[in-house]
C-alpha cells in the first residue's frame, strides 16, 4: 500500500500536517509527514514508541515549531501561530501525560477551558457566552460567564458526572484523562487531538470513551486518536496512519492497515501473526 | 598602556575569585539540581572561621595553614553534609519555589549565626597570606604590579579548573555527578547511590565556596557577613554564562565578568549611578544573559507531586476578615504604643508586600525576588509627586510600579522558575545601586508629609497603623476576589501546567504580564504607604530584606492572605527582636531556621498545617497583649481567609 494512495474524502481537510520535519539534535523526530485530519471522522495514529506521534502532535497543536512543513488548519496556514492562537481557532488537545491543573477542582479545570473563549473585552461575546452557558449558580460568584449548569453538561458527557466539586489531585488516572477531555471539550473545539485516552482506563471505561469519539466525530468533530488500545483503534477510527522512527509507514482504513505487513513488522513486531486482529467488530 | 595592563591582571585576579566561587554554585547545581543561594554565606562562615582560628587577636595560636587546612578539609565538608542532610534531602521532586526557599532560609539560618557568634562591633582583620610579596613588571613608578595573594588566588583558580575537569571526566564518582540530575532512579538502577552523589555534590561545593571565602577575606576585611555572602551573587552571572551547568564556560563568564568589573573602575565616570557600576554591572549582564540565553521550551511536566491546596475564602468570609483586621488595628491603637505600635504599623505594609507576592508567586507560581524594588519606586513617587506625600503621589506610586511591572514583565516572559528569580534578584541589585543609592541615600532627605483622609489628618503613629490595615484589608479582598474569578483561576492554571494553558487557548504572556502588572501596583501601594514611616534609605528594599520576606510568607503559607499579614508582621517583629542584645536576638535566626525545616515538609506553610484554626480558638479567649499578640490575633481574624 502506497503511503498516499488514500485520501480519505473529497472536502479539505480540518487539520494538516503537510510534509513536517523536526530535528532534535542528532534525531530525525519526524522526517516529511503528512496527516490529514477530516472533520466528521476519527483518524487514528498508530506506531511504537519513540516513533514520533507525540512530537507530531506539538507540532499540530503549535508546541512546537518545525523545522521544515506547515500546518494548516481549515485552509488557514498556522504554522506560525503559538499554541494559544491554535486553540481560539478550535484545536483542542489532551496529553500522554496528565496536565491537569492540580490544584484546581474538577470543575474549574473545565471553567478554565471554557473561559479562554470569551473575549471580555468585548461585551458581544461575554453577553453570548452568559445566554450560551446559562446563568450563575448563587454559590459561585467567580465564574460570570461559564455557569455550573454548563461545567456539568460536560462533565456528564465525559462520564464524570457529580464530581465537579472533586480535587484533580485525588482522582484516578482514568477519570483525570476525562477531565482533561472535558477542558479541551470546553474551548468547544473542531479539531480534537487525544494522546493515548484510553491508557490507564479499564474496559467498560475504554468502551464509553470510545462511544464518546464516535459521538463526537458524528458532530461533525475531527478527532486524530493515539492509542496503542488496538480493539478501540479498530472500533472507531475510520483511517489509521501509522509512522515508525519519524516517518509515515502506511496509512488507510483499519482492515487495510491491519493487515499490511509492513506495519505489522514495524509495529505489532515480528512475532504477531497475520490473522491477529482479525476478530475486528467492523 | 600600562594602566591598561593593570586593570586588565586585576581583572582577572577577580575573575578567578569569582570562578571558584561560581564553579561551585555549578557543581552543587548540576549534582543535585538545587540552585545553592546560600552559597556565599558558606563561603563567609568560612572565611569567619579562619579569622577565629589564626587571625583572632584574644588568641590567635594556630598556624594560618593549618587554620586554612581545618576549615576546607574539616568545616566545609562537614558544612555540606549537614545542608544535604537537614534540609536538602527531603526536597527532591519538590517545586523549584520551595528549593529556592531553602537555600534562601539557609543563607539567612549561616547569617544569623555567624552575627551571633562573631558580632558587635569588632573589626575582623585577615592579613594576606604572602604578605609583602609581589611581582613588579615594567618600569619603576608605572608599570603592573601584582601581590602573592592575587597570583596564589589566580593559581587556585587554575587548579581548581583542572581538578574538577579531572573529576568529573575521569573518576567514577564524577561521571555518576554527571548522570545524577538526569535521572536519579535510573542512575540508582546502574548501581550507583544517588544519596552518595548529591552528598559528593554539597561537599564539593561547600569546598569551593570555603576556598573562595578564605581567598578573597584579605580582599575584604574586615569581615562583613552580609557584604561576602552576597559576594557570590556576582558569581551568578558567570554560571549563568555556562547555563548553569557548564563548567568551561563558567569559568569564561566569571574572567569576562573580572575584567568587566575591573574596566567599569577604571574607566567610567564617576557620576551619578554610574559610580556604582562595579556594584550593579554584573547583575546586569546577569539580567542580560538569562534573557538571551536559550531557554527550556514550554513542555509537559506531567503528574506532580501536590499539596493539599488550601481552600479559597469566599467573598462573605473574606469581607468578615477584612472587617476583625480593621477592628484588630483600632484595638492596637488603643492598647499597643512606642515601639510595638511601631511594629504594627510597619508590619502592616510589609504584608501588602507579601500580599503582593501570594498573587505572583502563591498562586501564579513565579517567583519574583525584586517585589520591594516596586514597594521602592512606589515610596520614591510618594516622595516626589505633588510636593510628597498626597493622594497623588499614591496614584502615582500605584500607576508607576504597576507600569514598571508590566515593562519587567516583558523581557522576561520567557523565563521561568529559577532563571526568572535569578532575573528578578539581578534586578533588584540593579535597582538598588544604579537608582535607590544614588537617588535616595545620597541626595537630602525629602520629608514626606503624612496623609489626610477628609480632613482628618494621619499624623500619628496609631492612625498610620490604621491606614496600613485598612490598606491591607482592601488589598486582601481584592487579591482574594481575584482569585476566586476567572484571572485567579487563569493563575493557578498557569502555576500548575503552562503548557495546559496555551492548549486551551489561554495567552500565556498576557496572562503572566496582568499578574506582574496587578502585584506591582500593590507593592507600589505599599512603598507609599511606607514613605511616610520613616525617611527613606535603600536599605528598606534591598534584596535581603525581600528575601527574608518571600521567605517568612512561604513559612506562613504563600498561597494565603493571612499568611502574608503575618509574614509582614513578623518581618517587623524580627527586626525588633534581632536588635536585642542576649538571647532575645537569636530568635529570629532559630525561627527561621525551624521555618525552613518546616518548609521542607509542608509546602503550605504554617498555615497549611490546619494550625490557624487551632491558633485562632486559642487565642479567642485572650487579650493581644503585645505586638506578636495582635499578630496572631489578626491572623486568627483572617484565619478562615487561608
Amino acid at each position: 500500500m502506497p503511503p498516499e494512495a488514500r485520501p480519505p474524502s473529497g472536502c479539505p481537510a480540518a487539520l494538516e500536517a503537510r510534509h513536517v520535519s523536526v530535528r532534535f539534535g542528532g534525531v530525525q523526530a519526524l522526517h516529511d509527514v503528512s496527516l490529514e485530519v477530516h472533520a466528521g471522522q476519527v483518524t487514528g495514529l498508530i506506531g511504537p514508541n519513540g516513533a514520533g506521534k507525540t512530537t507530531l502532535f506539538d507540532v499540530m497543536t503549535g508546541l512546537h515549531h518545525p523545522d521544515s512543513g506547515q500546518v494548516v488548519l481549515g485552509g488557514q496556514d498556522v504554522t506560525g501561530l503559538g499554541p494559544h492562537r491554535r486553540a481560539r481557532l478550535g484545536v483542542g488537545r489532551t496529553f500522554q501525560r496528565l496536565e491537569l491543573f492540580w490544584s484546581l477542582s474538577v470543575a474549574d479545570n473545565v471553567r478554565v477551558g471554557a473561559e479562554s473563549r470569551v473575549q471580555w473585552w468585548r461585551w458581544d461575546s461575554v453577553r453570548r457566552s452568559i445566554r450560551r452557558y446559562g446563568t450563575n449558580s448563587a454559590g459561585d460568584p467567580g465564574s460570570l460567564a461559564f455557569g455550573a449548569a454548563a461545567v456539568n453538561a460536560l462533565l456528564d458527557r465525559v462520564g464524570l458526572t457529580g464530581l465537579g466539586d472533586a480535587r484533580t489531585d485525588a482522582l484516578s488516572t482514568g477519570s483525570a484523562r476525562r477531565v482533561e477531555l472535558a477542558r479541551a471539550l470546553a474551548i468547544g473545539p473542531s479539531v480534537m487531538l487525544l494522546d493515548e485516552p484510553a491508557s490507564g482506563l479499564d474496559d467498560a471505561e475504554s468502551s464509553a470513551l470510545g462511544g464518546l469519539l464516535t459521538d463526537l466525530a458524528r458532530d461533525g468533530m475531527a478527532v486524530l486518536l493515539v492509542e496503542h488500545d488496538m480493539d478501540l483503534l479498530m472500533r472507531v477510527c475510520d483511517t489509521v496512519t501509522v509512522i515508525d522512527a519519524g516517518t509515515v509507514i502506511g496509512r488507510g482504513t483499519t482492515t487495510e492497515v491491519r493487515d499490511d505487513p509492513k506495519v505489522q513488522m514495524a509495529y505489532l513486531g515480528m512475532a504477531a501473526p497475520a490473522g491477529r486482529a482479525g476478530g475486528s467488530d467492523r | 598602556m600600562w594602566n591598561f595592563l593593570s586593570y586588565t591582571l586585576i581583572g582577572i585576579v577577580i575573575g578567578g575569585g569569582l570562578a571558584i566561587s561560581a564553579s561551585g554554585v555549578v557543581v552543587t547545581y548540576s549534582t543535585t539540581g538545587v540552585f545553592n543561594l546560600a552559597h556565599g554565606a558558606v563561603g563567609m562562615v568560612a572565611a569567619f572561621t579562619m579569622w577565629e582560628l589564626s587571625y583572632n587577636p584574644a588568641h590567635a595560636d594556630l598556624p594560618v595553614l593549618a587554620g586554612v587546612a581545618i576549615v576546607l578539609l574539616v568545616e566545609a565538608p562537614i558544612v555540606g553534609l549537614l545542608v544535604e542532610a537537614l534540609f536538602m534531602r527531603r526536597l527532591h521532586g519538590a517545586s523549584t519555589e520551595r528549593v529556592l526557599m531553602v537555600t534562601i532560609g539557609l543563607l539567612l539560618v549561616l547569617l544569623g549565626i555567624t552575627q551571633a557568634v562573631w558580632g558587635g562591633e569588632t573589626s575582623r582583620v585577615v592579613t594576606s597570606f604572602l604578605p609583602g610579596t609581589s611581582v613588579h613588571v615594567g618600569p619603576a613608578g608605572g608599570g603592573v604590579s601584582i601581590t602573592g595573594q592575587q597570583l596564589l588566588t589566580l593559581g587556585v583558580a587554575a587548579a581548581a579548573a583542572a581538578g574538577l575537569f579531572a573529576l568529573l571526566r575521569w573518576l567514577r564518582i564524577g561521571m555518576a555527578m554527571r548522570a545524577v540530575v538526569d535521572d536519579p532512579e535510573l542512575l540508582a538502577m546502574a548501581g550507583a547511590r544517588p544519596v552518595a552523589v548529591a552528598r559528593m555534590g554539597w561537599v564539593l561545593g561547600c569546598f569551593l565556596a570555603a576556598l573562595a571565602g578564605v581567598l578573597l577575606a584579605s580582599a575584604l576585611t574586615p569581615l562583613q557577613p552580609l557584604q561576602m555572602s552576597l559576594l557570590v551573587v556576582n558569581g551568578f552571572a558567570a554560571a549563568a554564562f555556562g547555563r548553569l551547568r557548564s563548567l568551561p564556560l563558567t569559568f569564561l563568564g566569571a574572567l569576562l565578568l573580572g575584567l568587566l568589573d575591573s574596566y567599569a573602575v577604571g574607566y567610567l565616570p564617576q557620576w551619578s549611578f554610574l559610580q556604582y557600576a562595579p556594584e550593579w554591572l554584573p547583575m546586569a549582564l546577569l539580567f542580560v544573559v538569562l534573557l538571551v540565553l536559550p531557554q527550556d521550551r514550554l513542555r509537559a511536566v506531567g503528574r506532580p507531586v501536590v499539596a493539599v491546596v488550601p481552600k479559597v475564602a469566599g467573598l462573605r468570609a473574606s469581607l468578615l476578615g477584612a472587617a476583625a483586621l480593621v477592628a484588630a488595628s483600632l484595638a492596637a491603637v488603643a492598647v499597643l504604643s512606642g515601639t510595638w505600635l511601631t511594629t504594627a504599623e510597619v508590619g502592616v505594609v510589609y504584608g501588602l508586600v507579601a500580599l503582593s507576592l501570594v498573587l505572583l508567586t502563591g498562586y501564579a507560581g513565579q517567583v519574583s525576588l525584586a517585589q520591594l524594588t516596586f514597594a521602592g519606586v512606589g515610596a520614591y513617587m510618594m516622595g516626589r509627586v505633588a510636593g510628597g506625600g498626597s493622594w497623588l503621589g499614591v496614584l502615582a506610586a500605584v500607576g508607576v510600579s504597576a507600569a514598571l511591572g508590566a515593562v519587567v514583565a516583558i523581557p522576561t516572559l520567557r523565563l521561568r522558575g529559577l532563571y526568572l528569580a535569578l532575573a528578578t534578584l539581578a534586578l533588584a541589585q540593579v535597582a538598588t545601586f544604579a537608582f535607590f543609592v544614588p537617588e535616595i541615600d545620597e541626595q537630602a532627605p525629602v520629608t514626606i508629609h503624612r496623609l489626610g483622609f477628609f480632613g482628618l489628618p494621619l499624623d500619628t503613629d496609631g492612625r498610620q497603623e490604621v491606614l496600613g490595615a485598612v490598606a491591607f484589608a482592601l488589598a486582601g479582598v481584592l487579591v482574594l476576589a481575584v482569585r476566586r474569578g476567572t484571572f485567579g483561576r487563569r493563575l493557578v492554571a498557569l502555576s500548575d501546567s503552562p503548557v495546559a494553558c496555551a492548549t486551551v487557548g489561554l495567552d500565556v504572556k498576557l496572562t503572566r504580564m496582568g499578574v506582574f502588572t496587578l502585584s506591582a501596583g500593590i507593592a507600589g501601594l505599599a512603598g507609599a504607604l511606607r514613605a511616610q514611616q520613616v525617611i527613606l534609605n535603600s536599605s528598606y528594599f534591598d534584596l535581603t530584606t525581600g528575601l527574608v520576606l518571600l521567605l517568612l510568607l512561604a513559612i506562613w503559607g504563600v498561597r494565603t492572605v493571612s499568611g502574608a499579614l503575618l509574614a509582614g508582621l513578623s518581618l517587623a517583629t524580627l527586626d525588633i527582636l534581632s536588635s536585642h542584645a542576649g538571647w532575645v536576638g537569636q530568635i529570629p535566626g532559630l525561627a527561621v531556621g525551624a521555618g525552613i525545616l518546616l518548609l521542607g515538609r509542608a509546602p503550605n506553610g504554617v498555615l497549611g498545617l490546619r494550625l490557624d484554626q487551632a491558633v485562632a480558638r486559642a487565642l479567642r479567649g485572650r487579650m493581644p497583649s503585645g505586638g506578636q499578640g495582635i499578630a496572631d490575633a489578626a491572623g486568627g481574624g483572617k484565619a478562615d481567609a487561608a
